[in-house]
Order: C-alpha cells, then structure tokens, then sequence
C-alpha cells in the first residue's frame, strides 16, 4: 500500500514529556539504525517543535542536529522547554529523512509505502531519560510512532498495566500524552479507568480528559479509597476518540527513585489484535462489566 | 468415545512425545499459544523481584469469564530448573508474585536466574480466542531495594527460544551519562537450549573504543551478572553498552546504573 502526501516530519517522530511535576530534567538518545537494511539506509535531519503545558505550540526548532546511519544524538529537553512556562511540556523529535527529502516535490510531504514507513519506523528505539543534579538517571526505550493522524481510522487506546505499586514512600502515575503530528487536532482525549485489585474488583474508576497536545500525570495511589491497604493493583485505561502514549512511572519521594515503563500494546499479546479484530475487541471491553 | 478424546488417544498413541506433552497443555490446537516469556529475577544485594501478571484474556476476550491457569517455571542462574510454581488469575485478576518469599518459603537461595510465565485460559475450546492470533504471556517485572530506595519495572524482552541462534553485534541504543555513576551492572540471560559465550563492553561514547569488557559464558536457560565500573583514570563522560553477540535475537542484557549513592536504576539496554 502507498501513502501519498504522508508528512515528512510524521515518519519518525519520538514524542516525549518533561518531567518538572516530579523534579527531573529530561533528555533523549536519538538512534538512527536505518542502515540495517543497507538499500533503506538514511540520514535523519532532526526537527523540534514544543507544546507547552495548555497544549500550544510554543516553539519550532528546525535542523538541530544530523543523525546519520549507525549515528547516535544525545539532546538536553531543557534547551528546546525554557521559557515556555512552568508545567510540563511535551517535546517532539521529527527525523526527516533526507532521502526521502531530496525527492519531495514540496519539502514537506512525500509517497511512501508502507512498509517502508514501517521499517523506518520500527528499525530504532529512541530513550528518553529522565535525571537529577547528582547523576541519578533513569529512563526508556520506546517507538511512539505518529498517532491520532487523518489517515489512520484507528484511535483508540487500551491499556492494561499489572504494575501499580503503592505503599510506604512509593506511588505509581500514569502518564499520558494526547498528540498528533498535524498541528491542527483539536481532539479532548477522554480515557476511562479503573484500577482493579488482585480479585478483580473495581476499587477506582474515573475519566481523564487530556486536551490536544497536552499530558497528564496521574497520582494512581491517590485514587484509591482511603480503606485500601493493597500494595499492587492493576490499572485499565480505554479511549474510543484517541490514541493515547502512556507511561507508567512508580516512584519513591523520599529517595527520588522513579522506575518508568512504556505499555505493551494488544499485538504483545494476541498477534492478530489490530484492524477488526482490535476494533471487536474494544468495543467488548467497553461493554463489559469492566467499563459499563 | 467423543472426537476430542478419540483424537487425544490417537495423537497420544502415534506422535512423539513431545507433541503430546504440548497437547496436555495447550489442548488440541484450538490456540495458538506462543513459547513461555521470561525474565530475569534478581533477589541479591537486597533487591527483590515481583512477578506482576494479569488475566489478558479478559481484556482481548473481555464477555467471556474465564480464569488464566499460570505456570511459572523458576531457573537457577546456572540455568537448572529450581521449582514450578502454578496459580490461577480470575477474570480480570492480577497477581504481583513477590520472588524472594517463593524461594524463601521453599528454603532455596538462589541470588538470580529466569523465571518463565506462561498463561493458558481455563476452557480453551472458545472459537473468539482463535481470532486473536498467537497469544503471548506477557508480564511485567517489578525490581525494588528498600534500603537505598531503588525501583525498576521491566517487561519480558524474550520468551524461551530453543532454536534460537546468535544475534549479531548489539549497540544499546541507551548513552549512559557517567557523572555520579559507580558502575554499569549488566545482568545477561541466555532463553536458548545451549550455552553461550559473549563479551560485554563499555565503549567511549565519543570514540567506540572500549574502556573495559569482560567474556562471560552463559548457560543455556542461565543468568549471569557482570559488574564494570568505570576507570577513574581516563573516564569519558558518557559510554555505551556493547555486546559480542546475543544468546537470541532480543535476549538484551539488562542496564543497571549504580550510582555512588549505593542507588540504582535499570532498564533492558
């Protein structure tokens, strides 16, 4: 299948948040192995472009660095996010590639086939790294991928996260990003959850709305009730209108130790849950006794 | 005599081993069940290790009731078989298998090794399940060391592979910033039916040269910790991880930061 008109800066995108709510600077490795397959190799110019904490672009970088093949780029968040408020923002790392570049007819859009785009995309993981003044460092690798895009139908978001340990100094959030490489999405993420306890009973449930371009740090031993003496639940988000980039991120606030976690999507679990079969699978979840 | 039994008797009767013993576990082939995943459990230098695990099938299938029958086959690190340990998950259930207390409890001290999950649902005969394509345990592994505070989280990279042959030479696609840092902890399992060996190094990120290595051998179903700290002398801000070969095609060591602080962070390199 090709793709006409598919954005250049939506091929390779790394998407990440800042992380002030807890402390930490932010930085990323971005990692070019697109010469895994010698045919498909490319350089990589990287583009930024920053959301601030109420969802609008507050800044765009162009050709901040060269990311060639088998090349490795290590960038500071902080020199893209100053000045463009105190909360969170959220930072997107476009890698254009120049070889596809050199043949766009405008420099902004190209045809590709998608299993091109799917190589490109998938031949790295990025990592985000989260750290402190004295050293300490802690992150993870993952491929975010463009998400919430017009020419894929599919934004929904299930997440199943048997990793939420609370108790004594230790909380677990969720974090959750809302975005799109088209700068024109308007969409209000609305994401139900539940935590559930070891038995299956739900203990919590609530609805996040997440504003386009925005993030969202929730506080998981926060809302549980007060009579809850569990040190480990499992967390369950659905969205039916986007597609969602969650984190897990337990953390201890007397010694500021943070343990971050990417999800594993339904394909982890069931190879064939995409398409129909993820949109059936959805749609029981919603129904069920879960989410009804 | 039913179809379903008179097939049982048959597969029993006339094909090898192996292939029944997979059909006493899977049944007759409704399911596409993948090989167990695995991850490694550490339970030295005062950190344990919690199996977190939830019943999937009731969030791919989720209007069937249906409880997850879990089997966790326990390794030692040089690979042997130490313990099975089976449970149930109801529908929508969840478990966080704290490591340390399951070995205690069977008075064995075994300070790391692999632990293998594998999870079937109780009635497997349900057409909806055969939509949802290979299934694969997943679960995620939860690292805490209460005395310096330290956390990590980290899912299965592999599940077990016996004809897995050698990867390539690995670059971790982490830089690893050396400021505060006292060493780099690797921790190396091998998911495959025979042993291997590889070298482990810290390469300057700058130049790729290595700044210290170490070979090690890895058992089949085996872990092995290498500690390198990072010369003084000479020490560039920040280093790479590299490996030789892998024992699989995703077996990554894992990446455990030890700060001067006595805390640590990890993550799969």
């Amino acid at each position: 299948m090709r793709l006409d008109g598919y954005s250049l800066s939506a091929i390779n995108v790394f998407q990440v948040r800042t992380l002030r709510a807890l402390g930490f600077h932010a930085r990323v490795v971005l990692v070019n192995k697109s010469d895994t397959e010698p045919a498909r190799a490319t350089s990589y110019r990287v583009d930024v472009s920053v959301f601030d904490q109420h969802g609008r672009l507050a800044r765009e970088v162009a050709n901040v660095a060269l990311l060639e093949p088998s090349g490795y780029v290590q960038l500071d968040c902080a020199q893209f996010v100053d000045g463009t408020g105190d909360g969170d923002s959220i930072v997107f790392f476009h890698m254009i590639p120049l070889r596809l570049l050199r043949d766009s007819a405008d420099g902004v859009t190209t045809s590709i086939d998608m299993a091109e785009l799917m190589y490109l995309l998938a031949a790295q993981d990025h990592y985000v790294e989260y750290y402190d003044d004295d050293g300490y460092a802690t992150g993870v690798l993952y491929i975010s991928g463009a998400m919430n895009i017009r020419s894929n139908p599919e934004k929904t978001t299930m997440i199943q996260a048997p990793k939420v340990h609370v108790g004594g100094e230790l909380t677990t959030l969720m974090s959750l990003m809302n975005t799109s490489p088209e700068h024109d999405y308007t969409t209000v993420a609305e994401l139900a959850c539940r935590l559930t306890d070891p038995s299956g009973a739900v203990v919590a449930r609530w609805t996040e709305h997440i504003g386009p371009f925005c993030s969202a740090l929730v506080d998981l031993r926060a809302k549980l009730p007060a009579d809850a003496h569990g040190a480990f639940y499992t967390f369950f988000g659905l969205s039916r209108n986007a597609s969602l980039l969650p984190l897990t991120m337990t953390f201890d606030r007397t010694h500021r130790t943070l343990a971050v976690e990417h999800s594993l999507p339904p394909t982890y679990y069931g190879t064939s849950v995409k398409g129909a079969v993820r949109s059936g699978v959805v749609a029981a979840l919603a129904s069920s006794e879960l989410f009804s | 005599m039913s179809l379903i039994s008179s097939t049982k008797t048959f597969v029993r009767t006339h094909l090898p081993k192996p292939v029944w013993e997979a059909v006493k576990v899977y049944g007759l082939g409704l399911l596409e069940m993948g090989q167990p995943s695995l991850q490694m459990y550490i339970a030295e230098h005062g950190v344990r290790s919690f199996v977190g695990m939830n019943n999937y099938f009731s969030t791919l299938a989720a209007d069937i009731a249906n409880e997850a029958v879990v089997e966790l086959v326990f390794h030692a690190a040089d690979g042997a078989p130490l313990f099975t340990h089976r449970t149930r998950l109801v529908h929508f259930g969840s478990q966080a298998l704290d490591v340390t207390a399951l070995l205690r409890a069977r008075g064995l001290d075994s300070p790391r090794g692999i632990v293998t999950v594998r999870m079937v649902p109780q009635r497997r005969r349900i057409p909806r399940y055969q939509e949802l394509g290979l299934l694969l345990s997943q679960f995620f592994m939860f690292y805490r060391d209460e005395q310096h505070g330290s956390i990590a989280q980290i899912h299965p990279s592999s599940q077990i592979d016996t004809a897995a042959t050698p990867s390539p030479p690995f670059l971790s696609s982490q830089i690893v910033a050396t400021h505060g840092l006292d060493a780099v902890v690797l921790y190396q399992c091998n998911p495959s039916s025979r042993a291997h060996r590889m070298t482990l190094a810290l390469l300057d990120a700058s130049s790729r040269t290595s700044v210290v290595e170490s070979v090690i051998d890895v058992p089949a179903l085996g872990v092995r910790r290498v500690e390198l700290a990072v010369p003084a002398a000479a020490r560039p801000p920040a280093i790479l991880v590299h490996a030789s070969s892998l024992p699989s095609g995703n077996s990554k060591p894992m990446l455990q930061r030890r700060f001067s602080d006595g805390r640590f962070s990890m993550s799969h390199a």
